[in-house]
């Protein structure tokens, strides 16, 4: 059994996004004050839908049939789904699909996928629907529960029946503590205000943010009148439900004609106000803000002055009664004064004095932020009513680090059965006059078959020219590079050539090459290895 | 609420030195609502006006319908007003009435309830009590609105067609099985003259037209007055019919004095009971009712005996004997004294006794069941009166003839 007539209303939820909106609507105004050029209309109409999704979901979930769907999964699904929605609208609004090369890039760069705009109204997308959330979870609360409406069970009189549980809910601090939501939201909201109208001068030293008087922006203005208004109207109709609900737990009858009559008051007396405050005089022309401001700039200089001669006259209490007790030390012996020697500044400083790795202030910031975020997951998770306990923290450690043990002797298994797979696959490929001698893997090459050692001979021999500063170009084909090598080494130039040769036909051509074919090759190569290791020698000489 | 007077105070802070204006329309607005909500929850009740309209006497069985007459006289709504009206528990269950209403500008509203008189009594009806606030949860208030007025219900009256109590007065409504004393008022015919008669008897015209001097024949009559004493001593009830008996007595008294009333009787009552007086509105209380009735003949009089008999309380007073001798002494002689109490002791009768010494007519009731009550009626008849005992309805049904 539910209230049906307080979920199935629609002022509430939209009431509760219009209000959630419009609190946004103070950072998305500083955030369009820092950069003019920022249109951040369809952001409005985002943060509206997010925060109506977020209520509208909330009441859903709290249906008694949907209990199993309550899980903090659910919602984080939720919540990426939205952020999901964030980034196509982004690409959408500012028509700047990602190209092929982007996608190699967040690849490589997964913080490149993170710009700017995503980022900030990611940001407010996420900030809107757990405001949404939570406000729409308190006004949620306020509604009759179900044990609060069941029927009395057999054997009692329907005036005499009260739900064991209705007792345990306290709508009257429901409601306060989503007064002093608001009211912190309010401050928030006025402060974004007040950020608004903070201009950057630089080189103005410690004065560089002034305030100046050019008046909010309308987002700012609009976002503060509709926050105020949808908040006072948010009372009201947490007023009525509280009200509503001690009615009814009361079987006080004759309730319709004040709920009937309740919103249409709510609005006269909103609309009644605020009509005639729009006649008062604003702070600007209004005199007694003139007084009330000296009035402040008085009272702090002489706050000032009264605290500076507190702090005067402590100091020097605490320095005669320091003097009384005899604490204070005597004169230090007058000391023959030392020429003073200029000290001799190292040209370099050894690189023992630098000490400290570069990387230890970056690893220092990462930890400091690690020991605030486990913090501030302990103190949300602590305030949702879970406790974490040490023993329940080893036992997890424990699982945990058994889930690594296992992790990695599966991919060490997995690692021995890819090179296992990939030997015997390369031991298929040899020719029938040399077997494959057991107990040999991957990186005997002698056992490769002739054309594969072949092509090996002249990488290894290149592999080694590069060492010595002679690169192959990824343009050039072996034999344009021949040149190079001879030029470079002429003692070995038959050598070189040969075995360029040799490479070609084994890489390009059908030839096969017989075993004595491979000795010789390996010959060349080794006279070749040695001309390097000499010219090397020379080189540094050089 | 005082958060929302924080709040206030931290935006004209902003706003004084910032210079906002905006902020300050917001203060503006805030403080208007909360000024306007406090002032008017406070001053609303006070302006409401309430009425309460009801039949204040009933008789048992009846359900009296009470109207609430409730009106807004200010121009502004009042968003919710909640009511609770205190009742007695033996006329409404639950003991209250709550309600819940809404009051627009110089707006009456009307809510009856239902009273079900099923015991006698005198019962105050109210006060009522508004509750009030305003529509954000800044300020509740409460009120009383009036005194309690009050609910009597007559006792409960069983008819009686007969009693047939004796009477040696003269002059009586009531025909004499004894035939000593004749009712002038009353004429059954003539006769004869014969010496002795009086000459205000005779029948001028039919002596004339019989051309005889003849008399009025006149009918024997009982007692004038009839004079109930009915005893409330509750030290005299015994503990298991602490509360049956004293209302069985009242019922008692209140049907014989509606028969005797029907018969052109005058009744009287008198009783050692309490009555609870009436209290005024700055909680002093008025003087305390007459619980002693002179006889009186007529409908109006039979309402005051009845209104006596539906407020008055059992009370531990001085015993009966005693207070009889100091309480029948307005009395004249030859009335008939009808003495309701709940045992006849000994005491009582030598009481009634000296009642019928002093030339009463004297009838003894007694309520609570004896197991010898035999001997009481003996006793009773040989000190000169008669005693009955009535402790059930039934017995009451048998004097029915």
């Amino acid at each position: 059994m539910m209230d049906n007539v307080w979920n199935r209303s629609l002022l509430r939820p939209i009431t509760i996004a219009t209000l959630v909106t419009a609190f946004l609507a103070g950072p998305l105004a500083v955030a369009t004050t820092i950069d003019p050029q920022w249109r951040p209309g369809y952001v409005l109409v985002l943060l509206f839908l997010v925060a109506l999704e977020a209520v509208y979901t909330t009441t859903w979930l709290a249906h008694p049939d949907r209990r199993q769907r309550r899980t903090a999964g659910f919602r984080v699904a939720e919540l990426v789904t939205w952020l999901s929605v964030v980034r196509l609208l982004v690409w959408i609004v500012r028509g700047s699909w990602p190209a092929v090369q982007d996608l190699r890039r967040w690849f490589w760069a997964p913080l490149a996928f993170f710009d700017l705009e995503f980022a900030v109204v990611g940001v407010l997308v996420a900030l809107a629907w757990a405001e949404g959330i939570s406000n729409g979870g308190a006004f949620q609360e306020l509604a009759m529960q179900p044990d609060e409406l069941t029927d009395p069970p057999p054997g009692y009189e329907l005036s005499d029946w009260r739900a064991p549980l209705s007792y345990t809910t306290s709508r009257s601090q429901i409601l306060a503590r989503f007064g002093q939501r608001w009211i912190r939201g309010a401050l928030i909201l006025v402060l974004c205000a007040a950020a608004t109208q903070v201009q950057y001068r630089p080189g103005a030293g410690l004065q560089s943010f002034g305030i100046v008087h050019v008046g909010l922006p309308a987002l700012m203005v609009a976002g503060l009148i509709v926050y105020f208004l949808m908040g006072l109207g948010l009372m009201s109709v947490g007023r009525l439900a509280a009200l509503r609900a001690r009615w009814l737990l009361d079987k006080t009858e004759g309730q319709e004609a004040v709920t009937r009559r309740w919103p249409r008051l709510t609005l006269l007396l909103l609309l009644s106000v605020g009509g005639l405050a729009a006649m008062l005089p604003l702070g600007s022309t209004w005199r007694l803000g003139t007084w009330l401001r000296m009035a402040i700039g008085f009272l702090g200089r002489w706050a000032l002055i009264i605290g500076g001669y507190i702090m005067y006259w402590l100091t020097a209490l605490l320095r005669w009664l320091v003097a009384a007790l005899g604490l204070a030390q005597s004169a230090p012996p007058a000391v023959k004064p030392v020429p003073f020697e200029t000290p001799q500044t190292p040209e370099a400083l050894p690189d023992a004095a630098i000490g400290l790795p570069e990387w230890l202030g970056g690893a220092l910031l990462w930890l400091l932020t690690g020991i605030v975020v486990v913090y501030a997951l302990l103190t949300f998770l602590r305030g949702r009513g879970v406790r974490l306990e040490w023993g329940r923290l080893a036992t997890l450690w424990l699982r945990v680090r058994e889930w690594w043990h296992r992790w990695r002797q599966g991919v060490q298994r997995a690692a021995r059965t890819v090179t296992d797979t990939v030997a015997r696959q390369w031991a298929g490929r040899r020719t029938g006059r040399q077997e494959a001698r057991p107990g040999w893997g991957l990186l005997n090459w002698r056992q490769l078959a002739p054309e594969a050692q072949v092509r090996l001979l002249y990488l290894f021999a290149l592999r080694r020219a590069a060492q010595r500063g002679v690169l192959r170009p990824p343009t050039q084909t072996p034999y344009e590079h021949a040149p190079t090598l001879e030029g470079s080494w002429p003692e070995v130039q038959e050598e070189w050539g040969e075995l360029t040769q040799a490479f070609i036909e084994a890489r390009y051509s059908v030839r096969a090459f017989a075993a004595d074919e491979v000795g010789q090759l390996r010959k060349l190569w080794k006279r070749v290895r040695s001309a390097l290791r000499q010219n090397a020698v020379t080189g540094q000489e050089h | 609420m005082s958060e929302i007077l924080l709040l206030i105070l931290v935006l004209l802070l902003i706003a004084v030195l910032l210079r906002l204006d905006v902020v300050f329309y917001l203060i503006y607005v805030l403080f208007g609502v909360y000024a306007v909500s406090r002032w008017w929850t406070t001053k609303g009740l006070r302006v409401v006006e309430m009425e309460r309209l009801f039949t204040d006497h009933a008789f048992l069985g009846e359900r009296i319908t009470v109207k609430l007459q409730l009106r807004n006289s200010a121009l502004l709504p009042l968003p919710w007003l909640r009511l609770h009206e205190h009742l007695p528990l033996d006329l409404h269950s639950p003991s209250f009435l709550r309600r819940v209403t809404s009051l627009g500008p110089r707006e009456s509203v009307a809510i009856s309830y239902e009273l079900d008189c099923r015991r006698r009594g005198y019962y105050p009806i109210g006060p009522l009590e508004l509750r009030g606030g305003d529509l954000f949860g800044f300020a509740e208030a409460k009120s009383q609105k009036g005194d309690a007025d009050h609910l009597t219900v007559y006792p409960e009256i069983i008819p009686l067609t007969d009693l047939g109590l004796p009477s040696r007065s003269p002059f009586g409504t009531i025909r004499s099985q004894q035939r000593i004393f004749e009712d002038p008022a009353r004429t059954s015919g003539v006769r004869d003259y014969r010496a002795g008669d009086s000459l205000r008897h005779i029948n001028w015209k039919a002596s004339a037209r019989q051309e005889s001097l003849l008399v009025k024949k006149y009918e024997p009559a009982i007692s004038l007055h009839t004079a109930i004493f009915l005893n409330l001593n509750r030290d005299e009830y015994g503990h298991q019919q602490w509360y049956d008996a004293p209302e069985w007595a009242i019922v008692v008294a209140a049907s014989i004095a509606s028969h005797l009333v029907e018969r052109r009787q005058a009744v009287g009552l008198m009783t050692n009971g309490h009555q609870p007086t009436p209290e005024h509105g700055d909680g002093s209380r008025g003087p305390a009712p007459a619980l002693a009735l002179p006889p009186r003949p007529g409908r109006l009089h039979l309402m005051k005996v009845l209104e006596l008999l539906a407020r008055v309380e059992p009370q531990a007073a001085e015993p009966f004997s005693h207070w009889l001798q100091q309480a029948s002494l307005p009395l004249s002689w030859g009335d008939t004294a009808m003495a309701i109490t709940p045992v006849a002791d000994e005491a009582a009768c030598r009481a009634l006794h000296q009642l019928c010494r002093r030339g009463f007519n004297v009838v003894l009731i007694a309520v609570e069941p004896q197991a010898r009550f035999g001997l009481v009626r003996e006793r009773a008849r040989r000190l000169g009166f008669t005693a009955y005992e009535v402790s059930r309805k039934r017995d009451l049904e048998a004097w029915r003839q």
